[in-house]
């Protein structure tokens, strides 16, 4: 007779407070449930290549396949002159890297609750932990899509990796952060409305034009002119922005050229981001899972 | 054993908003919408109050939409009551829908891993339960199979060993007694009531009211979600069913009719009025239990004083006449001009039901049928055994073994 489960309908609207108090207890619940999180990772990252002939190693040739279009297209096409195609290559590269992998996990996310409806109206279970898994998946993709550009740069020689490669790990975990707290907060709004995920598409690939995915900061001043408060409202209103620019300096070292300066200031403007997201979305997530079941 | 409740519920309500479209939960929300209603509050559960002790089993009655299947999920925790409050102690198992949550394309084994994960077990205790689960489900090898490829007998039976592999303080089920093949079942049932006999709790949700009073050592019965009765099973499932039978027999039209109504007011034989009454007291009385001694008085009127001959039946509600006697068959024919004629049934053996007494009145020969209609009170009849069905027969047990081996048993 340990365990006991208790609800009371006045005291759950239990306000902000205890949401955020039940946020430091969530590392707790991961770890209580770390044998379900372990379930669903192993499924989803199984279900992606479940019967194909080269299984897991599609993690591999994706992004490597995606950086030889990559090169090819904008290193060489559209060639930038200067003789950084290859440094283009591997900016442009890193960047869809990390990009794709917060898209597809915090697209992914959006819909969790929703498509887990079976196991939610029918389980008791705490499905503030749903997330995670994704945002692990996500991880395992960005790292193998790290190593490609690590692996490239190293092999090419340019822009060989040096010591801010061991804050690689904490780019990760910031942006892990920052996938769980946005899955949280999507993944609950969506059920609500469940025209939140349609957007999200159209909204995510907005986002990836306004994050310097395919340019390099620079060039917001050369279009903007030196002056324009422009892009300091872009690099400052722009989660992703940070968190791009302080993994590109954690693999490929500090590149003034392409804007890549300051790995810490970056790294921990994105960390406030990350814990942001998480505070507000999990607070929202918890103080409205009650109704999930019976609207799903 | 522990006086402490392994279920407090207190005041639980639960109602659902059901909105006309899908976009009146997003106008509700809007600030400039404030006051207006987008939606229809459906009222699943009222303020039910009750306490599950450790060991015991309560069961839930009602008819579809009474909110049984609410109350089970509130108490499962995969839906939250509006407003009231509940503890449930203890581990909890629920057999709501069996093999919920299976994922169709992976196998058996994969699924029985992840609903354990689920369930809240830690790796270890998955395997450990493992071999156990694909015993009990009698899946075989088909447990390396993807679940889509499995009958749905096969499906719930792999839920069911499952769900009962947790081996929980407080199992919550929900008609699912009616599992698989009748071997299955077998297995099913035992292993509810080695639940029972080990003393653990039990909340049992069923329509079959036989399952309710053989499991259950008290019983809930909702009605529009609200708590019509709480008590030990055999009074409230006997409650349940008479209240049913009205109701059922409100809806029905009446089995037999006044054959010839017009007969009433004219000089041919007719029934006046009719009772029912104590067989003892001879006072009137509609409820009974078997073995009691029950009279039914009819009275009728016969100006033209013709040579009647009268008839009384019991009719359950389904329509299945239980007994029918005639005075013919005694002998007795009567022709006053007013009379009251008592049918004595002493020791009554009809069990639990409501009954129709219908009656009839023939001429001498019972040829022709002046007139047929029930008796004004209806005889109700509750057990106080958890015998079953019609009547109460005497009987006697025996049991002898046979093809005994010499001197086994000396």
């Amino acid at each position: 007779m340990s365990m006991a489960r208790t609800f009371d309908a006045k005291t759950r609207a239990a306000g902000f407070k205890n949401h955020i108090i039940s946020l430091l207890g969530y590392p707790t619940l991961i770890s209580q449930n770390r044998y379900m999180v372990q379930n669903f990772f192993r499924r989803d990252l199984m279900g992606r290549f479940h019967g194909s002939i080269l299984g897991a190693w599609w993690m591999l040739i994706q992004p490597l396949f995606m950086f030889g279009v990559y090169y090819l297209v904008f290193g060489k096409m559209f060639d930038r002159g200067g003789g950084a195609t290859m440094e283009y290559a591997l900016y442009l590269f890193s960047g869809v890297v990390l990009f794709h992998a917060l898209i597809e996990a915090t697209t992914t996310s959006c819909g969790i609750v929703v498509a887990n409806g079976n196991l939610v109206k029918k389980v008791a279970f705490p499905s503030e932990v749903l997330p995670i898994h994704v945002g692990l998946v996500s991880l395992v993709l960005y790292f193998v899509g790290a190593l490609v550009c690590v692996a490239t740069s190293a092999i090419s020689g340019h822009w060989t990796p040096g010591i801010e490669l061991l804050a690689l790990p904490l780019v990760m975990i910031v942006q892990f952060v920052m996938v769980i707290g946005m899955g949280l907060l999507l993944g609950n709004a969506n059920v609500f409305v469940r025209d939140v995920s349609q957007l999200w598409r159209i909204f995510g690939m907005a986002w990836m034009f306004l994050t310097p995915v395919f340019w390099v900061p620079s060039m917001l001043y050369e279009a903007l002119g030196e002056g324009s408060a422009i892009p300091g409202i872009m690099m400052n209103v722009n989660p992703a922005f940070s968190l791009v620019m302080a993994q590109r300096i954690a693999l490929f070292g500090e590149q003034p050229e392409f804007g890549m300066v300051d790995l810490w200031g970056n790294l921990s403007q994105a960390a406030i981001w990350a814990i942001g997201f998480l505070v507000l979305g999990f607070t929202t997530f918890v103080a409205n899972k009650h109704k999930h079941a019976d609207i799903v | 054993m522990s006086t402490v409740p392994v279920i407090e519920a207190r005041d639980l309500s639960k109602s659902y908003k059901l909105y006309g479209n899908a976009y009146g939960r997003l106008w509700e929300c809007l600030p400039w919408n404030k006051g207006k209603k987008y939606h229809k509050t459906i009222k699943a559960l009222s303020d039910v109050t009750f306490d599950v002790m450790p060991g015991e089993c309560v069961g839930l009655i009602g008819t579809n939409g009474a909110g049984k299947s609410t109350m089970l999920k509130v108490l499962s925790g995969t839906t939250f009551p509006t407003s009231g409050s509940y503890t449930v102690r203890g581990r909890v198992t629920s057999l709501l829908e069996l093999g919920a949550g299976f994922n169709p394309s992976f196998s058996g084994r994969e699924n029985i891993f992840m609903n354990a994960a689920m369930m809240g077990f830690s790796r270890q205790e998955a395997q450990s339960k493992f071999n156990e689960i694909v015993e009990f489900s009698e899946l075989g090898d088909f447990i390396h199979a993807p679940v889509r490829t499995y009958s749905s007998g096969m499906q719930a039976r792999l839920g069911f060993s499952v769900a009962v592999a947790t081996d929980p303080d407080l199992l919550i089920i929900d008609e699912i007694l009616a599992v698989g093949d009748m071997n299955f079942r077998k297995k099913c049932v035992e292993k509810i009531w080695d639940y029972k006999r080990r003393g653990k709790s039990m909340f049992f949700c069923s329509h079959s009211l036989y399952d309710v009073r053989q499991l259950c050592d008290r019983v809930i019965w909702l009605r529009n979600g609200r708590m019509q009765m709480l008590g030990d099973s055999i009074t409230v499932t006997n409650e349940y069913a008479t209240h049913e039978n009205k109701i059922a027999e409100g809806s029905d039209e009446m089995p037999f009719q006044d054959v010839d109504d017009a007969v009433q007011e004219n000089s041919n034989p007719h029934i006046v009025s009719s009772e029912l009454l104590d067989g003892d007291t001879l006072k009137p009385r509609t409820k009974f239990a078997p073995g009691d001694n029950v009279a039914v008085r009819v009275r009728v009127k016969n100006t033209a004083r013709e040579r009647l001959t009268l008839a009384v039946g019991a009719m359950r509600t389904d329509g299945t006449l239980c007994f029918a006697h005639t005075t013919q068959f005694n002998d007795l024919v009567f022709d006053h001009e007013e009379s009251h004629v008592t049918l004595h049934l002493p020791k009554i053996c009809l069990l639990s039901g409501e009954f129709t007494l219908p009656i009839w009145l023939f001429d001498e020969n019972g040829n022709h049928r002046y007139q047929e209609r029930p008796c004004n009170d209806n005889l109700i009849v509750q057990n106080r055994t958890k015998d079953l069905g019609l009547f109460l027969q005497d009987h006697s047990w025996e049991i002898e073994p046979t093809n005994q081996k010499p001197g086994a048993n000396q």
